[in-house]
């Protein structure tokens, strides 16, 4: 029975820990979402653009990973702003242009998995790092280095990025335009910049967290946004459009509800206690558990 | 004048067949050679003079999609063995091969619709298609179109279970790579003292995983008549991003046996969670010859791959015994192109491949007319159903072929063996005679190793 409460305990905190990972994955989502009404469907490969710069950067400078999140930050954030120039500023002040961004963001989804595939083949790939075989234990929960902070700059970029709406011009204006983009080009806010800038920010932190979920998750193959897609539109559509701080919480929700399903059901339950939970949320609260927050930024 | 030219032309000949003789690769002349030697499939004296036919054969393996990296290896056995066929490596097969490739994507739909397109460009024949899930309705449609069909890898039983006329399945099923790992178990349980008292199934909740953990079922206290199961569960391999709670809850049941039915990324993860977590059985066996049978399940893990067992259709140490040393010139030109060694997968299909062909053989041999497409295929069908190759004379492997008296078509003579990752190499353990090296049984824990 020791062992049991034990293994309940382990797995309940090793799948918060997980939903931290999620929050991150889904911030860019929730930013580019929330400020533009732009479904980015490319996410998950733009993610998985970042596993790909932190294991070519290991394998071919040997430098540490969490150093290869600046440079794919850097480098995802350029590529987002060429896709935003490519995909979505022509078609987002269109009739219809919200929705057409769901097809051409498909367009890149499906380019950028094929280029992956022709360049690096379907082959899964990981690459060693010190974080993933340092342990931590406490009271017999164990828990890898690299999970740790993976979660921990989750709640360092969730806060980061909050604050950078709140007090940099741009966020401010990044805020303006998302509550209200007509009054916004009114006062001389030049929208058109302010969305480059959305869209190239919430892809480069789409990036970090590809770097971040590589460093444990030994699974980086071009389609390996996948997975980590699902959880985002979950984790955004749960905390509200729009939410900074709701994703987080909403991730280590989502996290929790998976540890619990996997205690009183199976692995493959998981998903769909998850969604079970997630569809009553937005029966009782459309706008999601954090709805308010998103009206805010 | 005219004397002139002809010595002119006997010096050129001479010439012509002394550089000849200089240039012709011995690598080439030795394989033939020996090829001819060990072949028993050779053609009888009446055969037909060789003629320069080329016969379209279908490929349909996952190209893409989830399973591409494991079908992109199966085309590789597939093409070595055309190219062998091709280069007239076998003398007994003197027929043109050519590949018309099929992708499935990894999905049921467009296996059936690829295979449509096949029958289309007017293939005689088709091999594949990796995934069970994907096998079962391509070949439940080869069967309505009369196209035979070679199964060379996947292994759910249902897929020979309908007594299809057209399709064969050359390798295993999931019945008997479950037989085959407790019998290995057993085996060497028995040699190292070892008791197995409790075992747990985790397996990918796709046709390969419920099929091989079916069997096992079946067959535990056959082989291992104390055991009892103690933990099972399945999880979607496509979209897992955790196994903390199975190994959390395989720590806390403490089975001496863990049977694993993985592809490789879950497989891969699977151990890391365990070490993660601090915890490992007396045995850690990748049933089913899935994610811990590929040469990258060592290179991503590294160290902590040792010890692991895995079931395994072909190995390199299988060219050490004597019955098989024979074949280590197709190895050797796999190496060549490839820069490794075959893994199981890739040998499965070049045999696939090689017994397909002769059966295409045997249909020209018996003067039916490639023209006439569907009188072709049934004479494949025929041949196939009249293939018998014994052990040892059949490429690579260890087993032979035998439709003859498989009235489903499913070769009874395949088996699995079973290796050991030591020192961060594959070793087969088990059947004894093609194992080189000792089991290490139980695997040390975590804390214990070097």
């Amino acid at each position: 029975m020791i062992e049991w409460s034990s293994a309940y305990a382990q797995l309940i905190i090793s799948y918060a820990i997980l939903g931290g990972v999620y929050g991150l994955t889904a911030l860019g989502l929730s930013l580019i979402w929330g400020v533009m009404r732009a479904v980015n469907w490319a996410h998950g490969d733009l993610l998985m653009l970042g596993m790909y710069t932190a294991y070519w950067m290991v394998i071919i400078s040997g430098v540490d990973p969490l150093l290869s999140a600046i440079v794919a930050f850097c480098l995802l954030g350029g590529l987002g702003a060429i896709l935003h120039l490519i995909a979505i500023e022509p078609v987002i002040e269109k009739p219809g242009g919200h929705e057409a961004t769901l097809l051409t963001t498909l367009g890149i989804s499906l380019t950028i998995q094929s280029i992956a595939l022709i360049l690096w083949s379907p082959s899964p790939r990981s690459y060693d790092n010190l974080y993933k075989y340092i342990y931590l234990e406490l009271a017999g929960i164990r828990t890898s280095l690299a999970e740790v902070i993976a979660f921990s700059l989750s709640l360092i970029a969730i806060f980061s990025v909050d604050q950078f709406m709140r007090r940099s011009r741009i966020g401010k204006a990044i805020r303006a335009v998302s509550q209200n983009p007509v009054g916004a080009r009114v006062v001389g806010i030049d929208v058109p910049r302010i969305r480059l800038l959305t869209f190239a920010l919430g892809v480069g932190l789409a990036g970090v967290a590809g770097v971040l979920v590589s460093t444990f998750y030994p699974n980086i193959r071009p389609l390996a946004g996948y997975v980590w897609d699902i959880a985002s539109y979950v984790v955004v559509i749960f905390a509200g459009l729009g939410s900074i701080y709701g994703v987080i919480f909403s991730g280590i929700i989502i996290g929790t509800i998976e540890g619990l399903g996997t205690i009183f059901f199976t692995n493959a339950f998981r998903q769909i206690l998850v969604y079970f939970v997630f569809l009553i949320t937005l029966l009782v609260r459309p706008e999601g558990l954090f709805g308010r927050a998103m009206r805010r930024v | 004048m005219n004397r002139n030219a002809l010595i002119l032309g006997i010096v050129l000949l001479l010439v012509g067949v002394a550089i000849g003789y200089l240039i012709s690769p011995t690598g080439q002349v030795r394989t033939v050679t020996e090829t001819v030697t060990q072949t028993v499939t050779a053609p009888p004296t009446t055969a037909p003079p060789a003629k320069e036919v080329e016969i379209k054969v279908g490929v349909l393996l996952p190209l893409s999609g989830g399973s591409a990296f494991d079908g992109q290896e199966d085309l590789r056995g597939i093409q070595l063995a055309a190219l062998h066929i091709n280069q007239s490596k076998y003398p007994n097969i003197r027929f043109k091969i050519k590949l018309v490739i099929a992708d499935t994507q990894t999905r049921q739909d467009v296996g059936v619709t690829e295979l449509r397109r096949l029958d289309q460009a007017g293939v005689a024949a088709v091999i594949g298609a990796y995934n069970s899930a994907v096998t079962y309705p391509t070949a439940g449609e080869a069967e309505k179109i009369g196209l035979p069909y070679v199964v060379p890898e996947a292994v759910a039983d249902r897929i020979t279970a309908q007594g299809w006329k057209y399709v064969f399945r050359t390798c295993a099923n999931a019945s008997k790579y479950a037989y085959d790992t407790l019998w290995a178990l057993a085996d060497m349980a028995k040699a190292k003292g070892v008791e197995i008292k409790t075992v747990a199934y985790i397996y990918e909740n796709s046709d390969f995983g419920v099929f091989t953990v079916e069997g096992l079922k079946k067959f535990l206290n056959v082989l291992i008549p104390n055991a009892r199961a103690v933990y099972e569960e399945s999880y979607p391999a496509e979209t897992v991003t955790s196994m903390d709670d199975m190994v959390a809850k395989l720590k806390a049941a403490n089975p001496d046996v863990v049977f694993h039915v993985a592809y490789l990324k879950d497989a891969v993860l699977f151990v890391q969670t365990m070490k993660k977590l601090g915890w490992y059985p007396k045995a850690y066996i990748g049933a089913g010859a899935g994610g811990q049978t590929r040469v990258e399940f060592i290179e991503q893990l590294g160290k902590d791959a040792n010890f692991v067992y895995t079931q395994t259709e072909w190995q390199p140490d299988f060219l050490t015994s004597k019955a098989l040393a024979k074949w280590a010139w197709i190895d050797e030109d796999f190496r060549k192109i490839y820069g490794r060694s075959m893994v199981g997968s890739s040998g499965l299909n070049y045999v696939g491949t090689y017994v397909l062909a002769v059966a295409i053989q045997k249909a020209l041999d018996s003067g039916a007319d490639p023209s006439d497409l569907a009188g072709f295929r049934r004479a494949i069908r025929n041949a196939l159903e009249s293939i018998k190759i014994p052990a040892g004379e059949l490429p690579l492997m260890p087993w032979g072929v035998d439709f003859t008296s498989a009235p489903n078509h499913q070769n009874p003579e395949a088996a699995v063996a079973m290796a050991q990752i030591l020192d961060g190499k594959f070793r087969v353990v088990w059947p004894i005679e093609f194992a080189p090296v000792e089991p290490v049984l139980p695997a040390p824990s975590w804390g214990a190793r070097s």
